[in-house]
This record gives C-alpha cells, sequence and structure tokens, in this order.
C-alpha cells in the first residue's frame, strides 16, 4: 500500500496546526490565572509541585485564590492581560474544531487503512526508532522503513502524538468540566483526581510543545522546502512551490492569532457570541449530567459519609463582606439573626431561620469535589436542603424558569479587585433541580460555614465551576425570565465579565 | 416538616449562664482550617475573668446600643479572629458577640471589636477603633422591609401566612391609597400568602430605581448595579407573581388596588427606568401572562432558557432631546 500523503490528512495537518496553537496559547491564559499544579485534590497553599508566578503570598492576612493569578503577556497567551473568561472561549472553541478533526481524521485513518503509518507492525520498529536515534545525534538523516513514509522513529513519535497523546489530551481536558468530573466521579478518582487530572493536561501541553519543537528542527534538517511541500502538494515535486504556498499559509496562522488577539481585546462581547454558536449547542447537553460526586465510595451503600477525605483549609475565591454588621453576625454564631427569604414567582414564599433549615434538611449532606474556574480544588462535606425540595416547598408558578440568588457580599465595598455591587447568580431550572444542587448551612461538621467560604448560607452547584456557587446568600427568587436583571446574562461575572452562565465546563 | 411558623426569639438565651450553654453546645472547628496559611491567632474560648475585661471596656469606652445601657450585654464567649479574614481589619483584632439584656431589647445583637492584647489582659495592650454599635440583623438587605427591628416576627414555611391583621398586612407601602376598602366581601378569594410583601418589594425597589434617578449618575456602575439589581429580580418574580394571581382572580380589592398603584407609579416612572436601562412592568406583565398560559396548556419548554437571551436592559439609554 502506498501510504502517500492524501489530502485530507494534508487539510487536518494544516487545521491542526491551527487548533494546537490556539489551545496552547488559550490554555496558557486559563493557567496564568490559577499557575500552580498539584498533585494532591486540597490545593494546599505551600505544596504545589509547580508554579508560574513570582507572586508573593501576604503571611498574616487570608488570601483568596482570586488574588494568585497573574497576568500573562497578550503576545504568549491568548487574549493575555489576565481574561480568563475570553481565554476559556477561545480554548472551547478550538476545543470543538480540535475534537472534531481529530474524530474524523480517526475514522479516516481506519477506513482508508492509513493507521498503519502510525502503527507499528512488527517489534523491529522500536530496534530500528533506536538506531534512528542514534543516527540523528549523529547528524545523519535515518531512511524510511520500506514502505513508509517515515522512519522508524518518525512513526513512533507522530504514532505516540496522535494515537495517545491526542486522546490523552481529550479525556483529561474534558474531566475539567466540573459537570463531567462529578457525573463519573468513579473515572475522576480512577484518574488520580482532578488536580492529577489538571497536571497531567499540563504535561499534555508541554508534550505537544516539545513535539512541535522537535518536529520542526527535523523539518528543517531533512530539507525544509522537501518536507512542508508533501504537506502541502503531497509530494516534493515541486519544493519551491509546496514550501512557498506552506510559507505563506503559516504567515497567515501567525495573522489569525495576532487579529484574534486584537480582537477579542477590542470586543470580548462579539467573542461570546462567536463562542455561544460554536460551543453552547454540545455544552448544554452535559445539563443532561447531574453531580452524583460523593467523595467516598461506600456511599453507594446509603451510608454515612465521612469527613476524613475533605480538606482542612476549602479554599475560597472573593472576600467575606467587610461590614461591622457582618462581623456583629458572625461574632453572634450567625444562628439568631439570619434569615433565608424564598419568593418571588411561587404559590407559597416564605422565610426560614438557618434552625428551620437545618430541620427541613433533616441531615441530608453532600461530600463533593469543588472545581473553581481558576483551577484549584478542594473537598467539603455540605449539610444542606436541595434546592429542588425547597423548590416543591413553594412551588414555582407556571412558566418558572429560573433561579435567582443574591448575597450580601457587594463587590465593590469587600474587594478590591472589582466594581458594582451585590453579587447574584441565576440557575436555570434544570440545573436548580438537579440533585446536589444545594442550599448548605454547615462546611465539614464545623457547625456553620466559615466567612471566607460564605456563611451562614450559601449555594452549592456540583455541576459548575465555582464561582456560580454563590456565598453569603440571602435571597431565593424564582423567576420567568432573567433577561431583565441588570445587564441579562444571568450573574454578576456573566455581567461585568467573559464568563458563560453554561459553566459546566 | 415544619407547618408551623416559629419565632425562635422567644426561646433565646437570657442570661449569660443561658448564653454560655447555648453557645458551647455549638460545634467548633477540630481541624486547621487555614492549613497552609499562617493566621496569628485563632478564635478563643473566653474564660470568666476574659468576658469581665469585655464587660469592663465596654463600661470604659460607654459602648452601649441606642436605648440601652453599657452594662446590658451578655457577652458570646466565642471571641471571633477577625484579623485574618477581613482585609480592612487590624492584625490583632477579635470581634466578640455582645446581646442586649435591654427589656425589649433583647433581639439585638451586636459587636464590640478588641485587640489579642485586651483580651489577654495586658494593660499595655493595643486599643483598636471602638466600632459603632451596628445590629448583626441589619446585614439582612431586606431588614428595612420586615415588622421588627430585627427581622420578621414570623418565620418557616408559613411565614406569610398570617392573619390578614398581621403584621405583614399592616406593613403596606405608604404610597397605596388611602381609599382601600376596609372590609372584605364575603366572595374574594382565600388571600395569597406574602402577596403584600410582593408590593412592599416592588415599591421599594422602585423607590430606589427613582432614588438612582435624581442623583444623575445614571448607569454608574457601583451606584446603579443594587436598584438594577433589586428591580429587576423583582420584575422578573414579584411582579409576574402578582400578575398571574391577578389573572385568576385571586388578589383581593386590597392588593389589587395597591397592584395597579405600583403600577400607575412605575408608569409615571418611565423616563427613569428607560434612562437607567431598566425594564418596565407593563412589556414584562404581557409576556409573562403569555408564557404562564403556554406552560399551562403545555405548549412552553424550559430547555430554551437554558441559552442566552437577548438581554433586554444593556442597550445603552437613549439621549434626552437636545443633549448632545
Amino acid at each position: 500500500m502506498d501510504l502517500g500523503f492524501p489530502w485530507w490528512l494534508r487539510v487536518e495537518h494544516f487545521l491542526n496546526i491551527i487548533f494546537i496553537s490556539f489551545l496552547v496559547r488559550s490554555g496558557l491564559e486559563i493557567l496564568g490565572t490559577y499557575p500552580k499544579l498539584y498533585r494532591s485534590q486540597h490545593t494546599v497553599p505551600g505544596t504545589s509541585w509547580a508554579q508560574f508566578t513570582v507572586q508573593d503570598e501576604p503571611k498574616h492576612k487570608y488570601y483568596t485564590v482570586g488574588g494568585e493569578d497573574s497576568n500573562y503577556s497578550p503576545r504568549i497567551s491568548l487574549p493575555g492581560r489576565g481574561l480568563l473568561g475570553l481565554g476559556r472561549y477561545w480554548h472551547f472553541m478550538a476545543v470543538t474544531g480540535f475534537v472534531t478533526c481529530w474524530i474524523i481524521y480517526f475514522v479516516l485513518l481506519l477506513v482508508t487503512g492509513q493507521w498503519r503509518r502510525y502503527v507499528p507492525t512488527s517489534w523491529d520498529v522500536f530496534s530500528q526508532a533506536g538506531q534512528d536515534m542514534l543516527a540523528y545525534l549523529a547528524f545523519t538523516m535515518p531512511h524510511p522503513v520500506d514502505g513508509m513514509v517515515f522512519n522508524a522513529l518518525q512513526q513512533l513519535s507522530y504514532g505516540f502524538v496522535i494515537l495517545i497523546l491526542t486522546p490523552l489530551v481529550i479525556l483529561t481536558g474534558a474531566f475539567q468540566s466540573p459537570a463531567i468530573a462529578n457525573h463519573f466521579s468513579r473515572i475522576t478518582r480512577a484518574l488520580g483526581g482532578r488536580q492529577v487530572i489538571r497536571s497531567t493536561h499540563f504535561l499534555c501541553l508541554v508534550g505537544y510543545v516539545a513535539f512541535f519543537a522537535v518536529h520542526v528542527i527535523l523539518v528543517f534538517m531533512h530539507g525544509y522546502l522537501h518536507e512542508t511541500s508533501k504537506m502541502v502538494l503531497g509530494h516534493s515535486n515541486s519544493p519551491v512551490v509546496g514550501g512557498v504556498i506552506f510559507s505563506i499559509g503559516l504567515a497567515l496562522i501567525v495573522t489569525l492569532h495576532v487579529v484574534a488577539t486584537r480582537w477579542t481585546l477590542a470586543d470580548g462581547r462579539a467573542v461570546e457570541k462567536l463562542h455561544n454558536v460554536i460551543v453552547r449547542p454540545w455544552s448544554n447537553l452535559l445539563y443532561k449530567l447531574p453531580a452524583r460526586m460523593h467523595y467516598d465510595r461506600s456511599n453507594i451503600t446509603g451510608k454515612d459519609v465521612g469527613i476524613d477525605n475533605t480538606t482542612h483549609n476549602f479554599r475560597g475565591s472573593g472576600r467575606p463582606p467587610e461590614t461591622p454588621e457582618y462581623l456583629a453576625l458572625m461574632a453572634n454564631c450567625y444562628e439568631d439573626d439570619y434569615v433565608l427569604e424564598i419568593g418571588g414567582y411561587v404559590e407559597r414564599p416564605m422565610t426560614l431561620t438557618i434552625a428551620q433549615l437545618r430541620e427541613l434538611a433533616a441531615g441530608h449532606s453532600q461530600t463533593t469535589l469543588h472545581h473553581c474556574v481558576q483551577g484549584f480544588t478542594s473537598i467539603g462535606r455540605w449539610r444542606g436542603i436541595t434546592v429542588s425540595d425547597l423548590l416543591d416547598l413553594v412551588k414555582p408558578l407556571p412558566g418558572a424558569t429560573d433561579v435567582v440568588y443574591t448575597s450580601f457580599q457587594n463587590m465593590g465595598r469587600d474587594d478590591v479587585l472589582y466594581e458594582g455591587g451585590t453579587y447574584y447568580e441565576s440557575t436555570p431550572m434544570v440545573e436548580a433541580r438537579m440533585p446536589q444542587t444545594l442550599i448548605a448551612f454547615e462546611l465539614n461538621d464545623e457547625g456553620e460555614i466559615p466567612a471566607k467560604n460564605g456563611g451562614p448560607v450559601r449555594l452549592r452547584l456540583e455541576t459548575s465551576t465555582g464561582f456560580r456557587s454563590l456565598k453569603w446568600l440571602e435571597r431565593i427568587e424564582v423567576t420567568n425570565r432573567y433577561d431583565i436583571i441588570l445587564k441579562g446574562r444571568g450573574g454578576f461575572f456573566e455581567d461585568t465579565d467573559f464568563y458563560d452562565r453554561n459553566q459546566l465546563i | 416538616m415544619l407547618r408551623k411558623s416559629m419565632t425562635l426569639k422567644k426561646t433565646r438565651p437570657r442570661t449569660q449562664a443561658e448564653l454560655d450553654a447555648y453557645i458551647a453546645a455549638r460545634p467548633r472547628p477540630v481541624r486547621n482550617t487555614f492549613e497552609g496559611m499562617y493566621p496569628l491567632h485563632e478564635d478563643l474560648e473566653l474564660s470568666d475573668e476574659q468576658v469581665q475585661i469585655v464587660q469592663d471596656y465596654l463600661q470604659a469606652v460607654n459602648f452601649h446600643l441606642p436605648g440601652a445601657a453599657a452594662h446590658e450585654f451578655l457577652v458570646v464567649r466565642w471571641a471571633r479572629y477577625t484579623g485574618f479574614q477581613f482585609l480592612q481589619e487590624h492584625l490583632e483584632a477579635y470581634a466578640i458577640g455582645l446581646r442586649c439584656t435591654h427589656p425589649g431589647m433583647e433581639d439585638q445583637h451586636t459587636f464590640i471589636r478588641m485587640s489579642w492584647g485586651q483580651l489577654m489582659g495586658d494593660p499595655e495592650a493595643i486599643r483598636l477603633p471602638v466600632n459603632e454599635p451596628v445590629l448583626a440583623s441589619d446585614m439582612m438587605t431586606l431588614a428595612r422591609y420586615r415588622d421588627t427591628r430585627t427581622g420578621p416576627s414570623q418565620t418557616g414555611v408559613d411565614a406569610y401566612a398570617a392573619a390578614p391583621d398581621g403584621p405583614v398586612a399592616n406593613s403596606l407601602p405608604n404610597s397605596l391609597p388611602n381609599s382601600l376598602p376596609d372590609s372584605v366581601p364575603n366572595s374574594v378569594p382565600e388571600p395569597v400568602p406574602g402577596a403584600d410583601f410582593d408590593l412592599q418589594l416592588l415599591n421599594g425597589a422602585l423607590d430606589d430605581v427613582l432614588k438612582q434617578h435624581l442623583t444623575g449618575k445614571g448607569r454608574e456602575i457601583n451606584s446603579w448595579w443594587n436598584p438594577a439589581l433589586n428591580w429587576g429580580v423583582a420584575l422578573a418574580g414579584r411582579y409576574p407573581r402578582l400578575k398571574y394571581f391577578e389573572s385568576q382572580g385571586r388578589l383581593d380589592e386590597k392588593i389589587l388596588a395597591a397592584l395597579h398603584s405600583f403600577e400607575a407609579r412605575a408608569a409615571h416612572a418611565e423616563t427613569a427606568l428607560q434612562e437607567l436601562g431598566l425594564a418596565s412592568p407593563a412589556p414584562v406583565a404581557a409576556a409573562a401572562l403569555k408564557q404562564a398560559e403556554q406552560a399551562e396548556s403545555g405548549t412552553f419548554s424550559r430547555r430554551h432558557r437554558i441559552r442566552t437571551p437577548q438581554s433586554l436592559t444593556e442597550s445603552k439609554p437613549e439621549k434626552p432631546n437636545g443633549s448632545e
């Protein structure tokens, strides 16, 4: 069989340059907002195995994860300047193209028999690859295997990248999604936990960059025009023509990056619209994956979940309310001064104290993994009552679509990083009704929720990234729309920054 | 299941011994909840001597709630170290909860800020600025709508199922018409629970919107945000609720008149709503009733609500005639 370089393979090669380069740059943007890598899901400060920031943390003041970010230059990351939401948009758009491309490519490899170009059919290939490596180190060019277009080392390395590294990066990327990770929680644990998965995803990035560097060097060693001509024309009979076309293609890709970066920095909302068109059709499907994480396998037998595995220092983003009234509330143990209002578009509104919430919850708890949009994780055992149970009590009226939650955290007042007022969030009814969407009033059997984690009462949305699990909850309002609330995007960061309300990924 | 509302205020501790037992029974963190971080101090369990230090300090700085005296406090023994979690608090700062014992003010809870050294009895200890005697219950942004100074008198799943002459019914806003009927006809359906509270929130939200408009700050984010949020939330939930019950003939005349009064106020404020980029009740009501009708006939799908709708409030306000 003459493997050659069929047209679809050449198209895929070109598209992959675009997708992977966008993935790497937007991935660096995401990494930059929490530039630390951990082995443990508890992400205990000071225990990261790698970090890419020189920022010092305050010694005797509590610091949030929101203050641990680093702003990378737009020349490196996409779009740069710490715009995580927009980096995520680009990452997910590129993911959509990259995964689609890889699946089609994989099918075509199988159907056409081209899989032979990447899969060794003889053990001899491995020993030959060793000899090829020695040849390269001696600055000589090894010859292709008989009947193949590559030498043995190329065959193994390309096969590794396409058939191992790529599925691995897709898998570890998918399990960054809180909806997927908390639905398939056993797989999350089997893969080593969220931080091991995140670190592996990062190492995949390193793998791609290393492969790219070696790949480019080898292209030059084998002859730039000769090799690139194969990727453009399918042969090397007209190396100059092929090489020029390939070089123009590379210049176009660089231009694409420059344009995308500047466009994103100038008009983030336009990028958001593009994201919604490309990503929403599949990310909305994740609403079908309710969280079912219990951080203890024994829980499937109905046994109570212990707190042994929970995080001692449950990390947080966002500052607690900086008001004397809040200090008074905390100093009096919250319980006798706090009430939760639940009303809006319902049959029977109500006002509940913490004692009443506790009674309604009847001892219910869930031990779950928190997925911060920046990247940290903590495991917490939350006592509370499900929003679904509360909705059953208040009875939403016909046409109710969303549940809005408001906090007594005032962003402009409490957090130097932000402007605005009361923090709020909203969930579509499908998310509000999920079995692990919880109104929590106690963390880790400590009697209450600490101020830094949203005490006295907070929301837990185990299918979403962390910022949507609103802290310092005061009101729950059932509504029949959310487009008339503030800027109409469904939450504080959705309105003021570039975050999708669908935070299932 | 809670069937009747509860008023916990009546069962709260009234003596230092009762309060001590109450606080002592509450679970505490037993692990290092700041693992990997380095707070200077931790929460303290105050001894009798330390409680006396707090009481003496209250007298020394004449710390009291309006209408009460400095000696009229019980001290919460679980002193909270605030110097770590709160940016604006001094590194030595603690917050000690205080419960008023003045007759009729037992529901009022506040705190005093003291330093670690003071609590340790060090006469040379740093003295931190004395805080205002704020009430813990004032953290609730709905406090101004409640029927008692420290929160609602009725709580629970039936909190709003109070009798028509209950505290909530007597708290309708001043803007309601004066000529409301004194008696309720026999044909009036069962009162809709919390309808009057809905109207309070709607009118209060409208008041705040009008105040924002009067300041001339327009959509300046820090001052616009809360009025816009409360208006939007009320209009997306409380208002459709009342319109729905109105369409079902379930509002009594008093509430109906109050609802129409609110709508008249909102119609009068149309210019302010437009300039602040906020929705108007009339189209919201029409859309809500249509949506409810579709839902009742089984032709409404919630699924589309997981997509992002076009914001109705994001467009910039139209410039007034003659302005640049």
